[in-house]
């Protein structure tokens, strides 16, 4: 045991003493250690800058080495980066290296220090580390001004998606700061007691003038920021590429992508290198360059495109044959020549793009609907024939041309348009015909259907109709209609008559279509059959015919209900027994009409079937139906029908086992509503007016009497308005008490001579009653009973007037006319004169005027029930007359209310 | 953003109008009060914000809270209201002249942190205006009694004053830029209300014979010589 610790003892002292041999060897200077050490910085590109020497190198000696560097941040043993840079060194040669820090410089102090080693095989017994050299401090922070805090890096100008640190160094430990992205805060952590680091991952782009970070005091009133620039990444240029027109030029095109441009950078530039001639250009443009083709006729290009910003580059590479991008120019000087209804030939010119180049040119066709597609070979003209065209007919041709030899891109097209000539019309027009028969005579209506653009091969210009009379053969007449006519009406005898119809055009007449027209319409009667329109239209069929016959017609009308029927027919060949009929025109619920007429081998149309039907039977159009249980009952009333409607009805027996088939509907139009009514109405209206126009003729006397007779009421007259709205107290109504009654001889005995001229009529003569009603009678005296001799005849024919009661005042009334004092005794004056002269007894054109009576009647309105006993009357002898202009007629009527008023007038003066 | 270039755009033609009639030099507006109308006018439209400080702010992303508070004209960059309203008219011209000058120095100045060229174009078109201003502040000189002295018609280059301490801190000179906007704006608006203070005080003397105002090359006096305050008869300072 003893031994044992003897023994390693011994290898201890051994050891020890074989370390410190070796310490001791190691500590002498190496020959070639790193000596004058310098460290640079550049804050803008956070970047230390190393610069060093070797001393003892021999003069031309050259020497593999190995310099080991370290640096360590805010104290030396922390070391944040080791590096091992190899690299051979001369004679007196400085050296140089330099570090990019993650952390701005200004945040930490920054330590660094370097070893070397010999790493060349001629001196291996060299090959290990010299000692370090001593720390250099990199210190910016002692740099800064006076400002409370900083942020740093300045303006520092990154790429998108890049990791950026950012710090802020304080003046003082207490300093409350927050920073702010953009707005927003950011977390950061301290670094040191006066050092925060902020570390943005996958910085975005925001805004070519860079984003906005800063950093303020707890006070608020200081602020202090940076702005990071961040680009967009530079992308490689896509779709680069290269080609030539003329073998001159090479216009080189590409993508440039996302513009890098900042405030602080510029957009990236581009750059065309060709390695085979080892030229380069500077583009002008983003996103195409042109490069002149060599004139030694280089075939072979090798393009290097190259994008950079401050940042970055960013190349592509395009290795192409010159010949093998020839991308011509469109073709030009494109012509139609010798252009006929059915063939044109075109004719074009290519830009000469070398002595040998061969161009493949693709011609196109284009014109109704059809497309025709050449490809022609072409060296400098290019020419193609254009067969089995249509004629009248526009085409558009178009031509681009491509490298023949190496296929690289066609050109642009070159188009130009033709249109051939036009044909004579090829085909004969459809023609169809309406007989009828009018007084002996047939009146032809032609019907024709336009041929259609084909057919037609250009404009029809008219129709020529040709009408020959087959009876004698030697008449024949020619018709020319102008388009667009498509139809025309002749007035033919019963004569058999062939019709030619031919379409003409600018070129030449169509085949004639030829018809047969007799008197005989050939509408013999054949039974109508009933068909079941579909959707599609009428499915019509007929039974074959079993002579020779070239075809058959079916006709129709497209608007049967219309007054023009709109006739349309439908040929089909003579093998064809059945046809389905369709028209836009077919509407639902209306019944069509055909008719099917077979075509002899004269061409002579006879009709064959007759078929009617609905296209489509609405569901409302039966809109009734009613059953009749007694079979022998003939007649049925419908009621409740809308008028002016069309209705059809059709009666069909029943049995027990159903109904029985359907015959033709009658058709009926109901009336229109109003009509009964107005009638009804109208009618009674005009009887009576008629009724009353022969009563007013029969009593037109009477009328103008009561209404307007011809003695007016003064009352009623506009001059006692203008004397009440004047007030003029002198102008006024003559009252009875006004005026001195003129002397009344009083008889009691009738008048023999004058009773002899009216005896017949005692009992109608005409007495004024002046005598009041016993209550209202107030003054003495007996009553006075005028008779009344001249009374006109007109007056005394009135029934009523026979026994008046007429009160003393009412021959006032007339006094109503004479307005003035004057006036009146002029009126009677005159017709005093008059009275003078004998006056006829049948003269009846002179009123009587009557007197005024010394008493006043107080009774004005009742009429005497009585007649007065003409012991109690006085008898009046006529006084004086006066013209009929002047006098008004005693009628009943209009005395009663001249009295009346004159009464009511007097009463105020009670 | 149409909207927003129509109301960048509008307010410059309406003063390019109001400069047409009023040449640049040589022949001024001799009417005073159509004068003063115009360089009311003018004033009111310079202190539009919309016309330089808004689409500095965005274009420069200060239109953040937290940024826009710090967007505030820093004291002494312009003079003050009551400063300007102290001064008399011609010395009040003299320094809008000065003033105005080292606006469009800076002006000049922030070009190169305006990327986009509708920016750019908007800064041209303001810097038109302001040498307009000056013409008009010139013709306006010329009005004034004893006008043989007085300021110097605006010549096209920047101006004498010195231009603001460089600083190659971006955001810095971004805050700095935007100060001095808001501070122009507002330096405009107190000019306008100068102006306006003008019509408003008939009684001020005024020449009314245009040609005694002309320039008379050789009888113009230095700038330092016309600091004595040359007061319309009557009038006091304010």
């Amino acid at each position: 045991m003893a031994l044992f610790s003897v023994f390693q003892t011994t290898f201890l002292l051994a050891l020890l003493s074989l370390r410190t041999y070796q310490s001791e060897v190691l500590s002498e200077p190496l020959p070639w250690a790193p000596e004058s050490l310098r460290v640079f910085i550049n804050s803008t590109h956070q970047c230390l800058h190393l610069q060093w020497s070797v001393h003892n190198l021999a003069h031309h000696q050259e020497l593999k080495m190995v310099f080991q560097i370290e640096i360590s941040r805010i104290k030396t043993s922390n070391v944040i980066w080791v590096e091992n840079y190899s690299t051979t060194v001369k004679w007196n040669q400085v050296l140089h290296w330099s570090w990019e820090s993650k952390l701005p410089l200004e945040c930490a102090k920054h330590f660094i220090r370097m070893r070397s080693a010999v790493d060349d095989a001629k001196t291996p017994e060299q090959s290990f580390w010299s000692n370090w050299s001593s720390w250099e401090e990199v210190h910016v922070q002692n740099s800064l001004g006076h400002d409370p805090f900083f942020v740093f890096p300045k303006d520092k100008l990154v790429e998108e998606g890049s990791n950026v640190t950012i710090c802020y160094v304080s003046r003082s430990q207490q300093n409350n700061i927050s920073c702010y992205l953009e707005g927003v805060r950011m977390q950061g952590e301290q670094l040191e007691p006066n050092v925060s680091v902020f570390n943005l991952n996958h910085v975005a782009f925001i805004r070519e003038t860079g984003t906005n970070i800063y950093c303020k005091g707890d006070q608020g009133d200081s602020i202090k920021g940076i702005v990071l620039f961040v680009s967009k990444v530079l992308e490689e240029p896509k779709d680069f590429s290269c080609e030539t027109q003329d073998l001159t030029t090479l216009n080189c095109t590409w993508d440039p992508r996302s513009d890098t441009g900042l405030l602080k950078q510029l957009s990236q530039s581009y750059t065309l290198f060709e390695s085979f001639s080892g030229k380069k250009t500077l583009c002008k443009h983003k996103s195409w360059c042109s490069w002149e083709v060599a004139p030694e006729s280089q075939e072979m290009y090798n393009f290097t495109l190259t994008a950079e910003n401050y940042l970055r580059k960013r190349s592509v590479h395009l290795l192409f044959n010159l010949t093998h991008r020839v991308h011509p120019m469109a073709p030009f000087s494109v012509l139609f020549t010798d252009v006929s209804a059915t063939n044109a030939t075109m004719t074009w010119k290519v830009h000469t793009t070398g002595n040998y180049y061969t161009l493949l040119c693709q011609v196109e066709l284009y014109g109704e609907g059809e497309v025709i597609q050449r490809n022609v070979s072409v060296e400098v003209d290019g020419k193609q024939l254009f067969g089995g065209l249509k004629p009248d007919t526009e085409y558009r041709a178009q031509v681009r041309c491509a490298n023949a030899n190496h296929f690289w891109k066609w050109s642009e097209w070159t188009r130009q348009n033709f249109t051939t000539a036009e044909a004579a019309p090829s085909e004969a027009p459809d023609v169809w015909r309406n007989v009828k028969s009018v007084q002996g005579h047939s009146v032809v209506t032609l019907f024709w259907k336009p041929l259609s653009k084909l057919q037609a091969n250009g404009k029809i210009l008219f129709y020529n109709i040709v009408i020959e009379n087959l009876d004698r053969s030697s008449i024949s007449k020619l018709l020319s209609i102008p388009a667009p006519a498509n139809g025309t009406e002749l007035n033919l005898d019963q004569c058999l008559y062939q019709i030619h119809v031919t379409a003409n055009n600018s070129v030449g007449t169509s085949p004639a279509s030829v018809i047969i027209v007799s008197g005989d319409p050939g509408n013999k009667e054949v039974e109508e059959e009933r068909v079941k329109g579909m959707e599609d239209g009428f499915s019509l069929s007929w039974k074959p015919q079993p002579g020779n016959v070239t075809g058959y017609i079916v006709e129709w009308c497209d608007h049967p209900r219309g007054p023009l029927c709109d006739l349309q027919w439908k040929s089909v060949g003579p093998t064809t027994t059945s046809t389905v009929v369709s028209s836009d025109a077919f509407r639902p619920g209306v019944q069509y009409n055909f008719r099917i007429y077979g075509i002899s081998t004269e061409r002579v149309p006879y009709l064959l079937e007759k078929k009617t039907g609905y296209s489509q039977e609405l569901d409302d159009a039966v809109c009734c139906k009613y059953r009749i249980d007694n079979p022998k009952q003939k007649t049925f009333v419908v009621e409740n029908l809308q008028p002016e409607s069309f209705y059809e009805f059709l009666v069909t027996p029943y049995t027990s086992v159903g109904e029985g088939p359907h015959g033709a509907f009658t058709k009926v139009t109901t009336p229109d509503e109003y009509s009964p009514i107005l009638i009804r109405i109208i009618l009674p209206m005009v009887f009576c007016i008629l009724l009353i126009m022969i009563i007013c003729y029969l009593k037109s006397q009477w009328m103008k009497e009561k209404c307007y007779p011809d003695i007016p009421d003064p009352y009623k007259s506009s001059v006692l308005s203008l004397i009440k709205s004047k007030e003029n107290p002198r102008l006024t109504i003559m009252s009875i008490k006004d005026c001195v009654p003129d002397s009344i001889e009083v008889l009691n005995k009738q008048e023999g001579t004058r009773k002899s001229l009216t005896e017949t009529e005692s009992s109608k003569a005409t007495y004024l009653y002046l005598l009041p009603t016993e209550k209202s009678y107030s003054g003495p005296g007996p009553c006075i009973c005028f008779e009344n001799f001249t009374y006109n005849q007109a007056a005394s024919d009135s029934a009523s007037c026979g026994h008046v009661p007429v009160a003393p005042v009412a021959p006032l009334s007339q006094l109503g006319l004479l307005t003035s004092p004057e006036n009146l005794l002029k009126a009677l004056e005159k017709n005093y004169m008059n009275s003078l002269g004998e006056i006829p007894a049948g003269e009846t054109n002179l009123n009587y005027v009557s007197q005024l009576a010394s008493a006043m009647s107080g009774d004005k309105f009742i009429l005497p029930t009585n007649p007065p006993e003409p012991a109690l009357c006085s008898e009046y002898k006529m006084q004086m007359a006066i013209p009929l202009g002047l006098a008004s007629p005693p009628s009943s009527g209009s005395s009663s209310l001249s009295s009346v008023t004159l009464l009511d007038e007097g009463e105020h003066y009670h | 953003m149409r909207a927003q270039l129509m109301r960048r755009t509008l307010p410059s033609l309406v003063l390019g109008l109001l400069f047409l009639s009023t040449p640049a030099m040589g022949s001024c507006l001799d009417k005073y009060q159509e004068l003063l109308g115009q360089l009311q006018k003018q004033a009111d439209i310079m202190q539009r914000t919309s016309l330089l400080l808004d689409p500095y702010i965005q274009s420069q992303g200060l239109d953040k809270d937290g940024l826009k508070e710090h967007c505030r004209e820093r004291p002494g960059a312009f003079p003050s209201r009551d400063a300007l309203q102290g001064l008399g008219r011609w010395e009040f011209l003299r320094t809008l002249d000065t003033t105005l000058g080292r606006v469009l120095h800076r002006l000049t100045a922030l070009q190169r942190d305006i990327p986009k060229a509708q920016d750019l174009e908007t800064l041209n078109r303001a810097k038109q205006n302001i040498r307009g201003f000056k013409n008009n502040i010139h013709c306006m000189a010329q009005l004034l009694p004893g006008s043989s002295e007085t300021t110097e018609p605006t010549p096209t280059d920047p101006g004498t004053s010195p231009s603001p301490t460089p600083t190659s801190d971006t955001f810095q000179r971004r805050l700095e830029g935007c100060r001095f906007l808001h501070g122009y704006h507002r330096f405009m608006h107190s000019v306008g209300q100068v102006f306006r203070e003008w019509g408003e005080s008939p009684s001020r003397s005024r020449r009314h014979s245009p040609h005694q105002g002309l320039w008379k090359g050789t009888r113009r006096m230095q700038l330092s010589r016309k600091n004595k305050r040359l007061l319309p008869r009557g009038q006091l300072p304010r």
